[in-house]
């Protein structure tokens, strides 16, 4: 039956998409092109006449370097070699740049290649590069922003700390020439090549305003400030210098004229032309400009080129370059009646802003005008941009009761304020701001409703209590529309939205639901606004009030019909049965039938019934309602893009629905219906894979040909050919094809930015790094695409979870491999937070917790790896798993909870893990023995590590990405007499560390460590024998400093030991040849005494203790010196001194300890 | 292989060294203490570890349970209702 359904969803589908007609063009806004790649900014785009080439800033780890890139191949490379800064980079016909270099100071030069750039050559070779020699001046002046005025004049900015200049630079003469000069700082000047404009940014009443120099004449226009709410930024001239295009920061919110992602940055056009006419005719017209970007995309550094406009938006995470049709978002066909759909169907306010400022640039109608300015206000302020509904406000002064503005007034510097304070917090500075305006309020009496309300905000956004009952009184059926917007967003602030408030709650939703003043659209949104609130509610809950509300409702017909269909898709969803299910559905399709023609009724039944019915995982109902709505949603429509998602989201949440069912039959459909509809990166991707796996790849690869050559899948068909490469089961032809599949990504087309080709490309560099690893030795090229690539499709597919928990996966096991633990871990925990599909019976779930738990490992947080691997289910009964939790207990030191699990993995494994493979085996062993050894239990621990050392080991020598060190078992096997020389007999503990000894000829340190402890056991039962050791010792320490050098832990002591040793046993040691240590005394001591002046308090104390020690040898052993005159000429000399700057306690502790030691040693002198 | 084992402290004088024996540097990898405890003392499962490779290396979009997207779906433009202008005027 369900299969039946799923071919009759796609049929009826099939016809409403395809049947009707086959163009898939619909209106929707011009999109923008990506042209780079995160993760690094990217910006301040240059494109050539020809565009071909690229040019921009990247700035990556605090540098800043122009790269060019190849648009038709895509290839990338730096422009300047990155030993300095390089930025502002521009061509001229000939190919030459001319860019600001960072090289021989750091107030920039403005510098130029003198033969024409080749992007086989590329850094542009040093010699090639010219700079402009700086004029002599008491103050730095800063050289920047150069651009080609000719192809021999340069025009660049000249700024000191009291001046701005433009000057005009002859590369051939090398001749200058000012061009202006003012007291004012200058910014961003831009001008064509070969033009008679520049257009420059200057500060005036601290204020940066644009404006535009005719050099020719002199001419000098300035745009009016007043303009546009906000500030202006960087700009940009057409060719033939008619159109200015320039950013704008909207609400600059932290007043630094830079994009921050926060600040709402626009691109606007003026033509200068009738910015002249305006300012010349003192017309009282406004000015027309066009916005050309949305506010939410945050774009700055405009580019004008042959009808394309290149731009920097901090739009999908990083600052990155894009392109978009030179008429902006809005596409250049639309006219009013297109504008007005797109207003009513658009869901966003910067959205609505973009639409209404292109039918303000649009139309000459002043009444439209003043309506559009006040329509501005009320989304400005939806949207919060304070600053900018402040500016509306103004310019709809004389449309608004005087009282009625003032109050406006001052509520919007309030939000203001309120909007700019950290963390919430109430300041003097704050208080008293507030305050201020509250006595603004005071002498206003009408309207008295709109008055208390506003005053209550600003109480209680100054911290004050306010009762919501005296608010509810102010509240009627027929006050100001504006009041219930005020009334709601106080009550949102003083009233939480929770079960105990139900009641006041729906009171207040029934006061602004049954008002009469509200327009149908405002009524709609406090309905939406009512239901996501009662959605925390159990569905009867919510049903009994909504029947309330019904009641209330009587005279509303389109509202009751909102809540009533809400109640019939919460009775579907609670419904026992099909048939039952069935039965409210019709009644749901009957209320969208009756409301067919009332475009913002209809599309909120449709939002209402998706929402539910996704939330509650209906997949069947949903996909049948989205369905209905693009069957109702005539394809000329603007709601048309968006009701073709949301059946693109309804298939897909079906497809994956019967996939995650072991249906991949029925999700093949559902995933054709998607791609054969939207040409869907994902969809093909499923559609292949379902298909693959249910054998019907024949019958896939017809289908998708039949489509190919009615050239409706575009996207699809290049990536079939793309995935099956990657689908091939033959491991050898699979390596193979990972280079051709790059090969076929690469020529996709250069506006082919599916996260899904980043995703495979990480993929693919992932598997090429996991192929050619060598132990610790990875390519770095591929490390470096892999993470681009990963991170990419990461920030891409914000929107779509699927995609990323993929390249969230794919990082984390990155990151691992790169030893880069603590950002491993960060992924992998944004990838758990994603959930997995059948929760933790998903094979997939059992990995993941083991990744996780040895990234946390290997970042040293032993308990929580340990707690994560323990959230396995079935833990105990999987012994990879067991063993890692024994490990990870061990290492936190919890001996016997550690040997428990130990004795669990025995259980399956066998005694002593006989059954598991070596070298495994005996690295488990060691560490059992080792808890064994900790707790005690030494007979049992020497068994075990005796046991250990019967083995001989067959290693398999195959690295892999979780084990990168060859098992060594000379190493290993050292480590183990390590141990035993610690347990059993004197005897057996000599034994034991001379075979350690023996084994550890290639580790110094350790040996001379070996060495020192085998002295110090012999030193009581053969004295002889351990100063045989002690010298061996010394020998091995001096061939250690040959090749590490004089200092160092190793070399300090063994030094002071063989000193200790030798003062200790005075009489054996002087029959010794003294001119080994002499020889390593002398270097280590010349060593540090060189050092001394930057020497830290510790190795200060060191190299004292040594001087100490060897002038008490050369005094006890050697018989050499005074000790009356050693002693003090130790005690005045520059180290003493020294050591008792940093610290005069250290000093003290070093006598006191040395006179207790001396007094056990030698107690005559006492 | 050969690796070499180093601490942090000795990098320097690595580097330094390596400077004028390009020729014959040897190749220097710094490997954190809990990297040499797992590689001495716990086990290798090569088996589990490939099992694990096969199913954390993703090239396609990874199916999630409902709730996950539901989160995504919810505060996505598309569902959203707009507040419409209005009248400071009665």
């Amino acid at each position: 039956m369900k299969i039946l359904f799923g071919f009759l969803c796609f049929f009826i589908f099939f016809e409403i998409t395809w049947g009707a007609t086959p163009d898939l063009s619909y209106p929707e806004f011009n999109s923008l092109k990506k042209l780079t790649l995160g993760p690094d900014d990217q910006l301040d785009p240059f494109v050539d006449a020809s565009h071909r080439f690229l040019i921009f800033t990247k700035r990556s780890n605090m540098i800043t370097q122009l790269h060019i890139k190849n648009l038709e191949t895509g290839e990338i490379q730096p422009l300047i070699s990155p030993e300095a800064d390089s930025a502002h980079g521009k061509l001229n016909q000939k190919g030459q740049l001319v860019f600001t270099y960072y090289k021989y100071n750091s107030f920039g030069d403005i510098c130029w290649s003198q033969s024409s750039i080749r992007f086989d050559q590329f850094p542009i070779d040093e010699k090639q590069i010219k700079c402009v020699q700086k004029k002599s001046s008491p103050i730095p002046l800063e050289s920047s922003q150069g651009f080609w005025h000719t192809n021999e004049d340069i025009i660049y900015l000249e700024r000191s700390s009291t001046h701005s200049f433009l000057i005009l630079y002859n590369t051939i003469r090398a001749s200058r020439k000012v061009l202006l000069q003012t007291s004012s700082p200058l910014a961003s000047p831009f001008g064509s090549l070969n033009g008679k404009r520049i257009v420059y940014s200057e500060v005036s009443h601290k204020v940066p305003q644009i404006s535009i120099l005719n050099i020719i004449t002199q001419e000098k226009l300035i745009i009016p400030s007043s303009l546009l709410p906000g500030i202006s930024g960087l700009m940009s001239l057409s060719e033939d210098e008619t159109e200015l295009y320039f950013s704008h920061y909207i609400s600059d919110s932290n007043h630094d004229s830079v994009i921050d992602g926060r600040d709402n940055a626009t691109i606007w056009k003026i033509n200068l032309d009738s910015l002249k006419k305006f300012l010349t005719t003192s017309s009282k017209d406004d000015l027309k400009v066009q916005q050309l970007t949305p506010m939410n995309y945050n774009c700055s550094y405009p580019f004008y080129n042959h009808n394309l406009l290149f731009l920097t938006c901090a739009f999908q995470g990083s600052l990155d370059i894009y392109a978009l049709d030179g008429n902006g978002s809005i596409p250049k066909t639309w006219n009013f009646k297109v504008l007005d759909e797109a207003l009513a169907t658009s869901r966003t306010y910067p959205d609505r802003i973009l639409i209404l400022n292109t039918k303000k640039f649009l139309t000459t109608d002043i009444n439209e005008i003043n309506k559009i300015n006040q329509s501005l206000f009320y989304y400005h302020l939806f949207a919060e941009d304070y600053q900018a509904a402040q500016f509306y406000l103004v310019k709809s002064k004389f449309h608004i009761d005087p009282s009625v503005y003032q109050l406006l007034e001052v509520l919007l510097k309030a939000l203001e304020l309120e909007k700019n304070q950290i963390d919430n917090l109430i300041t003097i500075p704050f208080k008293e701001s507030m305050t201020a305006l509250q006595r603004k309020i005071t002498p206003i009496k009408e309207p008295n409703t709109f008055k208390q309300l506003t005053s209550s905000l600003l109480q209680v956004i100054l911290g004050k209590t306010i009762s919501p009952a005296n608010l509810h009184t102010l509240i009627k059926n027929n006050n100001r529309p504006f009041e219930y917007w005020l009334y709601y967003r106080l009550m949102l602030k003083i009233m939480p939205q929770n079960e105990k408030n139900l009641p006041d709650w729906m009171q207040i939703y029934a006061k602004i639901l049954t008002s009469k003043t509200l327009t149908l659209e405002t009524q709609i949104f406090y309905v939406g606004e009512n239901l996501d609130f009662l959605g925390q509610f159990p569905i009867e809950k919510r049903k009994d009030k909504l029947s309330e509300l019904i009641s209330l409702l009587k005279e509303n017909n389109e509202l009751r019909s909102l809540i009533e269909n809400e109640i019939h898709v919460l009775n579907l969803i609670s419904a026992p049965d099909e048939k039952s299910k069935m039965a409210h559905l019709q009644k749901i399709d009957l209320l969208f039938s009756h409301f067919k023609t009332n475009y913002f009724i209809r599309r909120s039944l449709n939002v209402r019934t998706l929402l539910n019915l996704l939330h509650h995982q209906e997949l069947k109902y949903l996909n049948i309602t989205a369905t209905h709505w693009l069957r109702d949603t005539p394809k000329s429509s603007t709601e048309f893009s968006y009701a073709r998602h949301v059946v693109i989201k309804a298939a897909l949440a079906q497809a994956y629905g019967y996939w995650q069912q072991q249906k991949p039959r029925i999700a093949a459909d559902y995933f054709f219906q998607s791609l054969s509809l939207t040409d869907d990166v994902e969809s093909h991707s499923g559609y292949i894979n379902t298909m693959t796996e249910i054998g019907q790849k024949k019958n896939m690869q017809d289908r998708m040909a039949y489509l190919t050559s009615h050239d409706r899948i575009p996207n699809g068909s290049k990536w079939l050919e793309i995935i099956l490469l990657l689908e091939n089961s033959d491991k050898k032809q699979f390596i193979k094809n990972l280079d051709t599949a790059l090969k076929k990504i690469s020529n996709l087309p250069a506006d082919f930015n599916d996260p899904l080709k980043y995703l495979l490309t990480g993929f693919i560099y992932l598997e090429k790094i996991q192929r050619t690893q060598k132990g610790f030795e990875f390519h770095p090229e591929y490390l470096k695409l892999a993470q681009q690539n990963l991170i990419l499709a990461s920030d891409l597919s914000r929107e779509n979870p699927r995609i990323q928990a993929a390249a969230l996966s794919n990082l984390g096991l990155l990151s691992l491999w790169n030893q880069n633990y603590g950002q491993s871990i960060r992924f992998l925990e944004l990838r758990k937070q994603l959930g997995f599909e059948q929760g933790d019976k998903n094979p997939e779930y059992k990995y993941f917790l083991w990744l996780y738990s040895q990234a946390l490992f290997l970042n040293n947080q032993n308990k929580m790896a340990k707690e994560t691997l323990e959230q396995i289910p079935n833990a105990q009964g999987i012994p990879e798993v067991i063993e890692r939790i024994a490990f990870y207990t061990m290492l936190s030191e919890n001996w016997t909870q550690s040997l428990k699990h130990y004795q669990v993995l025995e259980k399956i494994t066998g005694q002593d893990f006989v059954t598991i493979n070596e070298p495994s085996r005996s690295k488990i062993r060691l560490s059992k023995a080792y808890v064994l050894f900790k707790l005690d239990q030494k007979i049992e621990a020497q068994k075990l590590f005796i046991k250990i050392l019967q083995q001989k080991f067959q290693i398999n020598s195959n690295s892999s990405p979780f084990r990168k060190m060859e098992f060594d078992s000379k190493h290993f096997n050292s480590i183990v007499y390590g141990f035993l020389s610690q347990l059993g007999t004197e005897k057996e503990r000599i034994l034991f560390l001379e075979k350690r000894i023996e084994l550890l000829d290639e580790d110094l340190p350790a040996l001379i460590q070996a060495q020192m402890k085998l002295a110090e056991i012999l030193t009581v039962s053969d004295l002889n024998a351990s100063i045989i050791v002690m010298q061996k010792t010394l020998a091995d320490c001096i061939r250690f400093a040959e090749e590490n050098g004089s200092l160092g832990h190793t070399v300090f002591k063994t030094l002071s030991n063989y000193l200790v040793h030798g003062i200790f046993h005075s009489d054996q040691y002087s029959n010794i040849n003294s001119k080994d240590i002499r020889h390593q005394i002398s270097k280590t001591l010349g060593a540090l005494n060189k050092q001394m002046e930057t020497a830290n308090l510790t190795a200060l104390k060191n190299q004292w203790h040594l001087t100490y020690l060897w002038n008490l040898y050369q005094e006890k052993v050697l018989k050499e010196g005074s000790s009356t005159r050693w002693r003090n000429d130790l005690m005045q000399s520059s180290l003493t001194e020294k050591i008792h700057q940093k610290d005069p306690q250290a000093l003290k502790q070093i006598q006191d300890k040395v006179s207790e030691w001396e007094s056990l040693l030698f107690p005559s002198l006492q | 292989m050969k690796t070499f084992v180093i601490t942090r402290n000795e990098i320097a004088l690595f580097l330094f060294l390596s400077l004028f024996n390009l020729h014959c540097a040897p190749k220097v990898y710094i490997i954190d203490r809990q990297t040499v405890l797992q590689e001495q003392a716990a086990g290798d499962w090569p088996d589990f570890e490939e099992s694990l490779l096969q199913s954390l290396k993703k090239k396609n979009p990874v199916p999630l349970p409902q709730t996950s997207t539901n989160d995504f779906e919810k505060n996505q433009p598309l569902y959203k209702t707009l507040n419409s202008e209005m009248s400071v005027e009665k």
